[in-house]
């Protein structure tokens, strides 16, 4: 089992709102590794648009990407880079 | 912590919510949606149509209807001065191209200022704390009353900020 957590600047300037958060849903779900994305001490499941929603990610915020499971390193990746670099 | 300076209740009348919401389909909906706005005079007659059109064109780009039997469709526009909502509720269920195909019972219009992109994101996030309970949107589907809606949101509040 491998397990990844780094700190992350969100940088989309919209926050992460309704499309990005669907569409960071979407990858997340390709991978089998469980994912959570973290922001003020509150986890919430990676793979829920809802959820997701609720955090109110803005732009600037810092939030916590948690990836664990056999294909965590390439799911890692993956996230970690959309979540730097939403273009929306 | 973010949210909790954010009360959904300054931004929601009982005039505004409409319980057994007979329409099908998303774009009915949306559209009565609207004419409860118009009627409870929290936006023009005249801005109608074009509200429409670009609450369409951002569903077009991906649906709001984000799974779990909840809509969120939502748009920035100077046709409002802050925020206002419009909240529908139908417990046959709406075909609004949601993301896991499931019919959508609990439908939130979300208008705020072009300037307010920080409240409008804030609300949006309020919302989904309050709708991402399933049990929530059950209860929801079955009531008969509007001011017990507005009781059990602002007691769901308290519980999830």
């Amino acid at each position: 089992m491998h397990f990844l957590e780094k700190d992350i600047i969100v940088t989309n300037v919209h926050g992460l709102h309704v499309r990005p958060a669907a569409e960071f849903v979407r990858l997340a779900s390709k991978y089998d590794s469980s994912v959570l994305l973290v922001k003020d001490n509150e986890a919430v499941d990676g793979k829920s648009i809802i959820a997701i929603l609720s955090l109110g990610i803005n732009n600037g915020t810092t939030i916590k990407l948690v990836v664990e499971g056999e294909d965590a390193e390439i799911a890692f990746e993956v996230l970690k880079k959309f979540l730097e670099d939403v273009s929306e | 912590m973010f949210i909790m300076d954010i009360n959904i209740l300054d931004y929601l009348e009982e005039k505004n919510v409409i319980l057994g919401i007979n329409q099908k389909n998303k774009k009915n909906t949306i559209s009565f949606l609207l004419d409860n706005l118009i009627v409870t005079k929290k936006i023009k007659p005249d801005s109608k149509k074009d509200l429409l059109k670009l609450i369409m064109q951002r569903e077009d780009m991906g649906s709001t209807a984000i799974g779990g039997h909840i809509a969120l469709p939502h748009v920035r526009t100077d046709q409002v001065k802050d925020v206002v909502i419009c909240f529908g509720v139908s417990d046959s269920g709406i075909e609004f191209d949601s993301l896991d195909q499931a019919p959508v019972h609990v439908v939130v219009l979300l208008l705020s200022n072009q300037k307010q992109a920080g409240l409008h994101l804030k609300t949006l996030a309020l919302l989904a704390k309050l709708l991402k309970d399933k049990y929530f949107i059950q209860r929801l589907r079955k009531i008969e009353d509007k001011d017990l809606l507005l009781k059990l949101i602002s007691k769901q509040q308290l519980a999830v900020v």
